[in-house]
C-alpha cells in the first residue's frame, strides 16, 4: 500500500487539521487571556486590536481564548463520539456478518430503527428529556453514529467469513474471538478509520449545532456553537462575534473531509485505471 | 410489485413499534414526570398522588406504553403545557410553514446542484470541475446556521436584499387558503404578494438548500462520469452521436437514480436541517415550535413533535422505497 503524500486535498487537509489541533493544545500558552476573563471595559474591541488579536466580544471576553476552549470542547466531544462509536459499531457489525442467525436480525432491526429517526432529532431529544451535560452530549451524538461503522463491518464480515484463511482457521478450533481479533477485525481498520475520519466531520457539526441550540455542553463552558448564538445579536455591530467561531467549525471539518476524500481515493482500487 | 409493497409495509411495522417505545422510554427516563413539573415544589403528597393518577402515571409501564400508542394511532398527542391546546392541532398549524421553506429549498437544491455536477463531470479534471468540487465539499463543510448568519449579515444587513426573519410582514392582507403564503398569495390574484412571500423564504431557503447542493452535485458528478463509461456511450461515440444527444438519451437516464437516491436520503437532512434553520431566523415552523417547547420544557409537545417528525419520516423512507422500485424493476428482486 502506498500513500500518494503530494496531493492537495493531503497536503491542505492535513496543515488546516494541524493549525487546529496545534491552537487545542498548546492554545492557553499563546494568550494571556482566559476564556471567561470579562472585562466590560473592553467589549467589542475589533480584530487585530493590542492585546486582543481577534478582538473581543460583549462581556469583553477574549475572542481567541475563547475559540481555544471552542477547539478543545468541539476536538474532545467529537473524538470520544467516534471513538466509542466506532468500537461498538465496529464490534456489533462484525459479530452480525461473521455470526448470521438470529443474533444478526435481531441486530438489524436494531439498526434500523435508530436509523429511522432523522438525525439530530434523537440527539435533541436525548438532551431535551435528559438535561445538558458533557456526558449526555457524548450519549446522544454516539447514539445514531455507531451505525456506519456496523454497516461496513457486517458487509465486510460477511464476505471475509467465507475467505479460505478464515474458514481454515476455523476448522482448526480457532475460537470466535481468536478469528475476529486475527482475521476480521485487521481486515475492517481501513475502512473503519475512513468511516471514521468523516463521522468525526459530521459530529463537530452536530455539536456546534447542539451548543447553537442551547443543548450542547453547559453555557458557562465556551464552545463554537455558543459562542455563535450568542454573537448573532451583534452581528450588525460587530461582526466578528459570529464570524470567528464559524470559521472555527469551518476549517476543522474541512480539513476532516478532505482527509477523508484523500483517504478513501488511496484506497479506492479504481485510483490507477485510467478510464476513458 | 403487490408482494414488494406489502413486505416493505409489514417490514415498517417493527421499527414504528421499536422506535414509539424509544420515544416512550426517553420521556419515562427523563428525570422529573408532569406531576413535578406541573405543581409548585409545596404540593402536598395527595396533590401529587392525585395528578399522578389524572395523567394515567400510576398506571403498569406497559398500560401507558399501550395508551401511548393508542393516542398516537388516533392522533391524539396529548396536550400543551405552554399554550393549553391539542399539540397535534399546534403541529397541524405550524406544519405549512415548515413544509413552504422546505419545498423552496430542495427546488433551489435541485435546480442549482444537478447542472453543477452535470457540467463538473462534462468537464471532467478541467478548472470548472475542480472549483465545482471546491464548491461542494464546503457546502458540506459549513454549519447551515453559520451559513444562515452570514446571508444576513451579507444580503440583508450590508445590502438591505431581503427580511432577515419571519414570514410575512405585519398586517399581511391576503386570505389564508392553504396555509402556503406563495401559494395563497397567487390564489389570490396578488402577484406583488407571491413576490414579497418570496423575499421572506430566499434566505431560509438558500441557507436550506446549502448543505444538500455540496452533497447532491457531488452524487450527480460521479453518476454521470459513470454512466460515461457504459459501453453503450462508447458504441454511441462510435456510431457518431452528437455530445447532445448523448447526454440526453444515454448520461441522463442512467445518472438520475443515483441522483434520485441521494435526493431521497437529503430529506431527512432536509428534516434536521429545517429544524435549526428555522430558529435562526425566526421562521414560525414546527422546528421553532419544537425549540420553544424544549426552553420551557413543555413534555407532550416536545415529545409530540419528535414522535410525528420520526413516523412522518419512517413513513416517507417507505413511500420513497416503493417508487424507486416501481421505476427500476431491478431492486425488486433484492428482498429484505
Amino acid at each position: 500500500m502506498k500513500f500518494d503524500f503530494f496531493n492537495l486535498k493531503f497536503i491542505l487537509g492535513g496543515l488546516l487539521l494541524g493549525l487546529v489541533l496545534f491552537l487545542a493544545i498548546f492554545g492557553p500558552i499563546l494568550t494571556p487571556h482566559t476564556a471567561n476573563h470579562q472585562s466590560l471595559m473592553d467589549s467589542l474591541v475589533p480584530p487585530l486590536s493590542e492585546g486582543h488579536i481577534l478582538g473581543t466580544d460583549h462581556l469583553g471576553r477574549d475572542i481567541l481564548a475563547r475559540m481555544i476552549s471552542g477547539a478543545r470542547v468541539s476536538l474532545a466531544i467529537a473524538g470520544s463520539v467516534v471513538l466509542i462509536s466506532g468500537v461498538v459499531g465496529v464490534l456489533i457489525g462484525a459479530l452480525s456478518g461473521y455470526l448470521r442467525g438470529t443474533w444478526d436480525l435481531v441486530t438489524q432491526k436494531i439498526v434500523e430503527s435508530f436509523w429511522a429517526f432523522p438525525p439530530i432529532l434523537l440527539a435533541i431529544a436525548i438532551l431535551a428529556f435528559f438535561g445538558q451535560s458533557l456526558t449526555n452530549v457524548i450519549l446522544a451524538l454516539t447514539i445514531q453514529r455507531w451505525i456506519p461503522y456496523s454497516r461496513m463491518a457486517r458487509a465486510q464480515a460477511m464476505v471475509l467469513r467465507s475467505r479460505a484463511y478464515v474458514e481454515a482457521s476455523s476448522v482448526m478450533g480457532g475460537g470466535l474471538a481468536w478469528i475476529l481479533r486475527r482475521h476480521i477485525l485487521p481486515n475492517l481498520m481501513a475502512s473503519a478509520i475512513i468511516v471514521g475520519t468523516f463521522s468525526m466531520a459530521t459530529a463537530i457539526l452536530a455539536e456546534a449545532s447542539l451548543s447553537f441550540l442551547g443543548l450542547g455542553v453547559p453555557p458557562q463552558i465556551a464552545t463554537w456553537g455558543g459562542m455563535l448564538a450568542e454573537g448573532r445579536s451583534y452581528i450588525t455591530r460587530a461582526w466578528w462575534l459570529a464570524v470567528m467561531p464559524g470559521v472555527g467549525i469551518f476549517i476543522t471539518v474541512l480539513s476532516l473531509n478532505l482527509l477523508g476524500d484523500w483517504l478513501r481515493d488511496q484506497y479506492d482500487p479504481k485510483k490507477n485505471l485510467n478510464l476513458v | 410489485m403487490l408482494n414488494f409493497i406489502v413486505s416493505r409495509v409489514l417490514g415498517a411495522i417493527p421499527v414504528l413499534l421499536i422506535v414509539t417505545m424509544a420515544i416512550f422510554g426517553l420521556l419515562r427516563l427523563a428525570p422529573g414526570d408532569a406531576a413535578d413539573l406541573l405543581l409548585p415544589d409545596d404540593a402536598t403528597d395527595e396533590q401529587v398522588e392525585e395528578m399522578r393518577e389524572a395523567w394515567g402515571l400510576d398506571r403498569p409501564v406497559w398500560e401507558q406504553y399501550g395508551r401511548f400508542l393508542g393516542n398516537l394511532a388516533s392522533f391524539d398527542l396529548g396536550e400543551s403545557y405552554r399554550y393549553r391546546a391539542p399539540v397535534f392541532d399546534l403541529i397541524l398549524d405550524r406544519l405549512p410553514a415548515t413544509l413552504e421553506l422546505s419545498f423552496y429549498a430542495l427546488l433551489v437544491a435541485i435546480l442549482v446542484s444537478v447542472p453543477l455536477g452535470m457540467i463538473a463531470a462534462l468537464n471532467k479534471g478541467k478548472i470548472i470541475d475542480a472549483l465545482v468540487s471546491v464548491f461542494s465539499i464546503s457546502g458540506v463543510s459549513a454549519p447551515s446556521f453559520w451559513i444562515g448568519i452570514l446571508l444576513v449579515l451579507f444580503l440583508s444587513g450590508y445590502m438591505n436584499l431581503f427580511p432577515s426573519s419571519g414570514r410575512v410582514p405585519y398586517g399581511w392582507p391576503v386570505p389564508e387558503v392553504t396555509g402556503f403564503v406563495t401559494l395563497d398569495a397567487l390564489l389570490a390574484g396578488a402577484f406583488d404578494k407571491f413576490v414579497e412571500g418570496l423575499s421572506y423564504l430566499a434566505l431560509p431557503a438558500l441557507t436550506l438548500a446549502f448543505a444538500m447542493i455540496g452533497i447532491i452535485s457531488r452524487i450527480t458528478r460521479s453518476s454521470v462520469i459513470d454512466a460515461g463509461q457504459e459501453e453503450h456511450v462508447f458504441t454511441a461515440v462510435a456510431k457518431g452521436m452528437t455530445r447532445r444527444a448523448i447526454v440526453r438519451r444515454h448520461l441522463m437516464p442512467n445518472a438520475a437514480i443515483p441522483i434520485i437516491t441521494i435526493i431521497g436520503l437529503e430529506l431527512g437532512a432536509l428534516i434536521s436541517g429545517s429544524i435549526i434553520v428555522e430558529v435562526v431566523f425566526s421562521w414560525p415552523g414546527i422546528g421553532t415550535l419544537l425549540f420553544q417547547a424544549i426552553s420551557v420544557r413543555d413534555m407532550p409537545l416536545t415529545t409530540g413533535i419528535v414522535a410525528s417528525y420520526t413516523v412522518f419520516f419512517i413513513l416517507l423512507n417507505l413511500m420513497i422505497d416503493i417508487v424507486y422500485t416501481m421505476f427500476d424493476p431491478r431492486l425488486r428482486s433484492n428482498k429484505g
